[in-house]
């Protein structure tokens, strides 16, 4: 009997097999110069039947009939499709060699070969990345003029991007930033702070970055600070396909601060002020190395299972995916929890006359978010206990702190970095979406015109609540203490439509034309509700202050519009103009005009260079445009004359009956002929690709002008409500040169080895700062930070960078050893002060900034790395000059504050004036040089399987090269002041990507 | 034909789209706090809300909270206008030195001020500005006709006496500019959203105050009499007072003298009915406004709470910012409580120079309790204590000079507001900008200019000061200037009016009236360039307004 069943099975299964794997296909897959692609593998569409090509180049597979169609792909060469019976020698095309690529512009794509203005398309590819968290991440370095400064290692913090420096002082420097069609804001809220964040790094095809005007002007009013147009992946291909991938991070802190230890800081105390019994009375008898105490090994790891192909009969295009990210912070205690959704359809209607494409986004993130404890680990007494104990065991919760005679707590000491980080809880939950409905439709009989469609939104809301825990230091310290519920909540929607005609014309020319109208709603509530911090939290009767910022919106209605015109794909114009109006200016400021022209030469077209054998490809561009930016700032009304009645329970003022208190009600100021920034770029560009493209590259350079730029000027007083207000006063210039190089050394079947490599110069330079502009006039005072209270460290002045240190000189005595409080008296009238500051010539502003991206393969294996770093950027080693001095009057308010060794300044041992603090002896060069990671990777497939796999591991963050005497020289202040941030850890990563 | 039609339709429907949208643009605020002056007054409470910023302008720095400026500063708590006005009047004289190292405090300690602003000065003058822009737009929001216009007649009443409070609160901005800046911008009600101000002169300035007040005390007056409305409102006394201290310092302000009119004004607000509180301590004590004490004798001044005005300026600076953290629990000690003010900012010190002045009973140094004097049987407005600090007054140390507790934690039964209550870095005691004590000694003071002695109803004065503070009376021939000077300075210490005092008499800029670290220098034996009796004009007004504003001279 079991023989008999046995024997039926197999009957069935040969017969099975038979039936669908009737006709055999023995191929063989090459590339463009005749070598065997070993590894490609080999699909029959429409079923999980496949195959890879062995090592000698050929593969052999079943399928179900000679019409079926096999897609054949390899990392690095274009996917093509065959049918069986055409397989026998299939060659693969490598993927820059396509050159019919279509890049995705604003309103519309265009053809890489036809595009006029300083636009660079990023794809996406697996190959060469590390762990990725962000999107911002994947295109640090990667593009001459985008500078992106990572976050530090606070996990849920936003990186801050740059495209060819800052284009203002006080409205937004933010490039615009558009996915899938929908221009997002970038304020969403505490927890969702980054854009471009919304997106899963997995879901993203590729990066269009639009640089200069003639790309952006049809932007308009948003597009000064340059625009990044997101693009995510569609469903393709046949059938259903699956990828999944998975990876694990390992973070590690990598350095710290080298402050005293217990037994250094006895000695230290005792060998300095050797009579002072009060400071003998304080010291401990411990040993702690607080740094330790916070740092801890962070981890990570991100998944993501997308299936996308076609359903319905090869109709519905569709891509699902499903993301989440851990991202766990290397002090205690913070982490990042995201979960993204993407759902993308595109189904064509009526003969492919009309495309609908539907796209949906959604986000879930939780954010635990770490109290930064490094400026409490760097000064807490290193001889005292971590926790109290005896009696005293409940106080402070536990954590030992300097407390008063009384038992209440020393406001001035620093508090226990445990506490820091245990009893501080600030959690949010932020839902974001963002979709859209695209409707294309090619109008019958007249194919040359299309009409687009374009409804969107993007709403999301931040839910959280931040308070110390009861009982702790932090709570006794504050004068109210406490708990704050917030929530914002931002709705954005939109509404495009625009006509687009496109026509050949019989002797080689093209035009085409589009004109469009966009009509944009962004409305944002936010709710802080501050409560009496107490065990039952957010209770009516504690209610302390509804924080008095609560709804508000604006408008942007616009028509815009673009001409393309091309002779024989020689010679290419290009003009836009955009006609904005924006609801956060008066009647009269309202509308702007943003128009720009640009003109292209595809050179290897002409007759001169068609037969170069150097020279395969070589174009020259010039453009023009101007852009603005309506986003100045969170007030959307800043030209209205209003009052506001104050909500605030603690600034009340008691002049009601018998005394009772008064909430107040006051004018504001404002500035009724406020306008955008403009600013007008001149770009001129020459791409260029060399013997048959292996070396390709772009030489750039850049000319922009920002006028009516906003500052905050001294109004007469008497005639306003403040002393400053904000006026469209100044101008402002950035000039740069951009290169940018891709070679590729070697090009064989079973090695490659691509290097980019990208430098920007760049120079910023304000030029117009007031009306009048005398050279009494200082500029504007800025940064800061140093000192607790006041003080500045930068200007903004006339023909300087933004940010430009300002200081005092120090002295140094004979031996070149600097003199405490010795600075030098510029205006020799005796006295230190402001007056004798300087301008030092040097800004956080980079002089110049590169990016260095290796690519290599060898049969099976791939290999990679990124780098990146800047020269002449300019730091202020706040952590220095706070730490320069072993005097500390701390004794006397009754505490003590521990000291860094390498600081110390020898025989420095008075109490600073403060004016030491602005010294330029702690101006340091931050030039630096990154090695942002290292990944190597292995494909390969299963036998008679269409199962692929890549491993991979990763080492990023792996070292920093800088003179630069603080932890790191790249520093997310933008004023270039270096407090304590959260380090940056280095991960190391291991990865898995699977495809079916 | 079609395709005709297809284009046609698509641009019909587009069009219509546009239409519809470009009223969007009209967007007004959506918040109702955030209103237009019509929609803000239309509501009847309002009214009182616009004057409570007015006169809270001295404590409040902005509508917000206390870690926020309404007008551009370096920092928040540091630019209340009545913290920088106390630096102003008295970091600049002997009456206070601080060993911060912040620029303004050296700026104004050392009396090394340039025509650079800091913080000090900018605060003042820029709050004044603005309290005098906040009183013109609420004189222009509150006229007959526009209660009218909103149907609002019936109000009128207590709005002619708001305005009235509006405008005493316009004329002390004023007299703090002319006394401490000369010859500031004249801000006018039309000036606001209109042409800059005019510069107006001292003397000029000081003839509109003199008619603004004396109107604000004739019979038709708006204001109240005391009594009739709380402290921190002001009545008929208030604008006497003002007056009294303007015609006692008219020689310094217009060249001529007003000794009797300062006297007639000083009686006028003696007669209004204030009284001498029985307890000098209590008059700074955490609860003074429900002792008593303010409401007997503050005449003007600001107004504090811990949980409702809050503010790091006035005297919750005062409170914290002299003690160390072994005064403070030192003098607590004596008081039997755990410590003296709730922080300890270590930093308002006083030379011997102006303690001397006190006379102190059996003084010792190095002492390692009590108060480093007999208290018990020193004058009962020095509020000192020396323990742990050296004679020689360095104030590069916070650990030699005196320590002055005179404003503290304390409350009238003897317990203390500690840190660890809710909001208690916070100080709820009222600062007095004007009290009855001063109408007492400028009537002495006029006296005596103008008659060489003080007569009986001054020598009662003198007394009832005197024996309030447990101190004996000299003899009418032995109350002279100087003497009285020395009297103001224990009577009205940190109260506002040093500065001013040592102009008078000639002394602020004089060799011959050295103080420790006058002018910078240990010794003070020094002249200060006479320009230095007023301060400097913001340079940046003067950029913002440069067609009428001209810097003071010498600077």
């Amino acid at each position: 009997m079991k023989k008999l069943i046995t024997i039926l099975m197999s009957i069935t299964f040969i017969s099975l097999s038979t039936a669908f794997a009737q006709y055999q296909v023995k191929g063989s897959v090459v590339d463009i110069n005749g070598e065997s692609v070993i590894g490609a593998s080999v699909l029959e569409i429409g079923t999980k039947n496949g195959t890879s090509v062995n090592v000698d180049g050929t593969f052999v597979l079943n399928v179900a009939s000679q019409n079926s169609m096999l897609e054949v792909s390899f990392i690095g060469y274009k996917t093509i499709q065959v049918a069986a019976s055409q397989a026998s020698k299939i060659v693969l095309h490598e993927d820059s060699e396509l050159l019919d690529e279509v890049v995705v512009i604003g309103y519309g794509t265009v053809k890489k070969t036809d595009m006029t203005g300083s636009i660079v398309a990023i794809k996406t590819d697996e190959i060469n990345r590390g762990a990725v968290t962000s999107p911002s991440q994947m295109l640090m370095g990667k593009v001459s003029g985008l500078l992106v400064t990572p976050a530090s290692g606070t996990p849920g913090e936003s990186a801050t991007i740059r495209i060819r420096g800052a284009a203002s002082l006080n409205a937004s420097n933010d490039p615009l930033i558009v996915i899938d069609g929908v221009p997002v804001t970038s304020d969403g809220g505490a927890g969702m702070a980054d854009p471009l964040s919304t997106v899963n790094p997995d879901d993203i095809e590729s990066y269009t970055v639009l640089k200069d005007a003639s790309a952006t002007a049809i932007y308009g009013s948003r597009a000064s600070n340059g625009v990044i147009i997101i693009t995510t992946k569609k469903g393709t291909g046949r059938g259903a396909q699956v990828s999944y991938s998975s990876s694990y991070s390992i973070k590690q802190n990598t350095d710290g601060y080298n402050v005293m230890n217990g037994d250094e800081f006895r000695d230290f105390l005792t060998t300095t002020y050797p009579d002072n019994t009060k400071i003998q009375s304080l010291l401990g008898e411990n040993s702690i190395d607080w740094q330790d105490e916070v740092y801890e090994l962070g981890f990570s790891t991100d998944q993501n299972l997308s299936v996308y192909g076609t359903a319905f009969e090869e109709k519905l295009p569709y891509r699902v995916s499903l993301g989440y990210n851990y991202d766990g912070a290397t002090v205690k205690v913070g982490d990042n929890k995201r979960t993204n959704l993407g759902v993308n359809l595109a189904p064509k209607f009526l003969d492919d006359h009309l495309t609908i494409n539907l796209n949906f986004k959604g986000i879930y993130q939780k954010t635990n978010w770490a109290n930064n404890p490094m400026g409490s680990a760097l000064s807490f007494d290193p001889t005292q206990a971590k926790y109290f104990t005896g009696d005293q065991s409940e106080v402070a919760n536990g954590y030992w702190n300097w407390l008063n005679a009384d038992g209440s707590a020393n406001t001035l000491s620093s508090i226990n970095p445990l506490s820091s980080s245990y009893d501080y809880v600030n959690k949010s939950t932020s839902k974001r979406s963002i979709g859209n409905l695209q409707i294309d439709y090619n109008v019958h009989g007249l194919e040359d015109l299309t009409a687009h469609v374009n409804l969107g939104y993007d709403l999301s809301e931040t839910d959280g609540e931040k308070y110390n825990k009861l009982g702790s230091i932090s709570a006794m310290r504050i004068a109210n203490d406490l708990y704050t519920d917030y929530n914002n909540y931002n709705a954005n929607t939109l509404l495009e439509a625009y006509l687009n005609y496109s026509h050949d014309f019989a002797n080689k020319q093209h035009f085409d034309i589009m004109g469009g109208y966009s009509w944009q709603h962004n409305y944002v509530r936010y709710k802080n509700t501050l409560y009496t911090n107490a065990e039952e939290r957010g209770l009516e009767e504690d209610l302390y202050q509804v924080v008095p910022k609560n709804r508000e919106e604006y408008y942007l209605l616009s028509f815009y519009g673009r001409a393309n015109y091309s002779i024989a794909s020689k010679y290419l114009f290009t003009f836009t103009l955009r006609d904005d109006a924006s609801s956060r200016f008066s009647d009269d400021n309202r509308w702007g005009l943003f128009p720009s022209a640009a003109f292209a030469w595809n050179m290897e077209k002409e007759n001169f260079l068609k037969d170069s054998k150097v020279i395969s490809s070589m174009k020259l561009r010039a453009g023009w445009g101007e852009t603005g930016q309506q986003d100045i700032g969170s007030d959307y009304y800043p030209y209205l004359a209003r009052y506001q009645s104050s909500t605030s329970l603690t600034m009340t003022y008691p002049i009601g009956a018998d005394g009772s208190y008064i909430s107040t009600l006051s004018p504001q100021a404002y500035n009724p002929n406020l306008k955008w920034e403009t600013t007008t770029t001149y770009n001129l560009g020459l791409d260029f690709g060399l013997w048959n493209d292996r070396l390709t590259g772009t030489v750039e350079g850049y000319y922009r002008k920002t006028s009516d730029l906003l500052n905050y000027v001294s109004t007469s007083l008497g005639s306003n409500f403040s002393n400053t207000v904000i006026s469209n006063i100044g101008d402002m210039e950035n000039k740069g040169l951009e290169l940018s190089f891709n070679v590729i050394p070697i090009q064989t079947k079973d090695m490659n080895l691509s290097i980019g490599a990208n430098v920007t110069f760049q120079d910023t330079k304000i030029t117009k700062l007031t009306s009048n502009d005398s050279d009494d006039y200082l500029g504007v005072m800025t940064g800061g930070g140093l000192t607790g209270t006041g003080g500045y460290t930068s200007l903004y002045r006339t023909d300087y960078t933004p940010y430009s240190f300002h200081l005092y000189e120090q002295l140094y005595d004979a031996n070149g050893n600097a003199v405490e409080n010795g600075l030098v008296d510029r205006n020799d009238d005796g006295l230190i002060t402001d007056v004798d500051r300087y301008i030092t010539g040097y800004s956080p502003t980079p002089d110049a900034y590169f990016g260095l991206n290796v690519k290599f393969s060898y049969k099976q294996w791939d290999a990679g790395l990124n780098a990146h770093g800047s020269l002449g950027n300019y730091v202020l080693n706040a952590v220095k000059a706070t730490s320069s001095t072993s005097f500390s009057d701390a004794y006397t308010k009754g505490y003590l504050d521990n000291l860094n060794k390498d600081y110390l300044v020898e025989g420095w041992t008075d109490a600073f004036n403060i004016n030491q603090y602005y010294s330029d002896m702690f101006l340091e060069d931050a030039s630096f040089f990154k090695l942002d990671d290292i990944n190597v990777g292995y494909s390969f497939g299963l036998k008679n399987s269409a199962v692929r796999f890549r491993v991979g591991a990763s080492v990023q963050n792996v070292f920093t090269i800088t003179k630069y005497d603080g932890l790191d020289p790249e520093i997310t202040n933008s004023n270039g002041v270096d407090s304590n941030i959260i380090p940056r850890p280095r991960l190391y990563t291991i990865r898995l990507n699977i495809k079916f | 034909m079609r395709k005709l039609i297809n284009i046609f339709v698509l641009v019909a429907a587009l069009m219509f789209v546009f239409n519809s949208c470009t009223n969007d643009l009209d967007t007004l605020p959506l918040n109702d706090y955030d209103a237009t002056s019509e929609t803000a007054y239309a509501d009847q409470d309002s009214y009182l809300s616009g004057l409570a910023y007015i006169y809270g302008y001295w404590a409040l720095v902005s509508q917000n909270d206390f870690g926020s400026s309404d007008i551009a500063v370096d920092d928040a708590g540091q630019s209340e206008l009545c913290r920088m006005y106390m630096v102003l009047n008295e970091m600049s004289t002997d009456a206070l030195k601080c060993p911060w190292s912040d620029t303004y405090v050296n700026a104004i300690q050392y009396n090394q001020w340039t025509s650079t602003e800091v913080s000090a000065t900018i605060s003042v003058y820029t709050r004044c500005m603005k309290g005098i822009t906040l009183c013109n737009e609420y004189l222009l929001q509150t006229t007959d006709a526009k209660l009218s216009g909103r149907g609002q007649s019936a109000l009128e009443d207590d709005i002619h006496t708001y305005r009235a409070e509006a405008r005493f609160n316009r004329a002390l901005y004023y007299y703090t500019l002319m006394d401490l800046f000369g010859n500031p911008p004249f801000a006018t009600p039309e000036n606001i959203g209109g042409a800059n101000p005019s510069q107006i002169s001292r003397a000029d300035l000081f003839d509109w105050l003199e008619t603004e007040l004396t109107d604000l005390t004739s019979d038709d007056s708006a204001l109240k009499n005391y009594g009739e409305v709380k402290f921190p409102r002001v009545s008929k006394g208030a604008a006497h007072a003002l007056l009294a201290r303007m015609y006692l310092n008219a020689e310094v302000y217009t060249g001529t003298p007003r000794w009797a009119d300062a006297k007639t004004q000083a009686k006028e607000a003696i007669d209004a009915g204030y009284k001498l509180h029985d307890n000098y301590a209590e008059l700074f004590e955490q609860d003074n406004t429900t002792n008593g004490a303010v409401d007997d004798e503050f005449i003007f001044g600001v107004s504090y709470d811990k949980d409702k005005t809050e503010s790091y300026g006035g005297t919750t600076t005062l409170m914290n910012a002299s003690l160390s953290s072994d005064a403070n629990s030192g003098i607590g000690s004596e008081f039997g409580v755990d410590l003296i003010s709730t922080d300890n900012w270590n930093g308002y010190h006083v030379a011997d120079d102006y303690v001397s002045r006190f006379n102190l009973q059996d003084v010792v140094w190095g002492a390692s309790s009590g108060f480093g004097y007999n208290r018990e049987n020193s004058d009962k407005r020095a509020f000192f204590y020396n323990i742990g600090n050296t004679e020689e007054f360095d104030n590069t140390t916070t650990a030699s000079g005196w320590y002055c507790w005179k404003f503290n934690a304390l409350k009238s039964d003897g317990t203390v507001v500690s840190l660890s209550e809710v909001n208690g870095t916070f100080s709820s005691s009222d600062y007095p900008l004007c009290r009855l004590a001063e109408m007492y000694l400028i009537y002495a003071e006029a006296e005596v200019r103008e008659d060489g002695t003080v007569d009986a109803t001054g020598l009662s004065y003198i007394k009832a000061l005197r024996d309030r503070a447990g101190v004996s009376t000299p003899a009418a021939s032995d109350i002279t200037l100087d003497w009285l000077l020395d009297e103001r300075a224990r009577e009205l210490m940190w109260e506002g009016h040093r500065r001013t005092d040592l102009i008078r008499y000639g002394y602020f800029t004089s060799i011959n009236f050295p103080w420790t670290l006058k002018g910078g220098v240990m010794n003070g034996k020094v002249n200060l360039p006479t320009y230095k009796t007023i301060y400097p004009i913001l340079t940046s007004d003067i950029n913002a307004n440069s067609d009428n504003l001209v810097q003071n001279p010498g600077y």
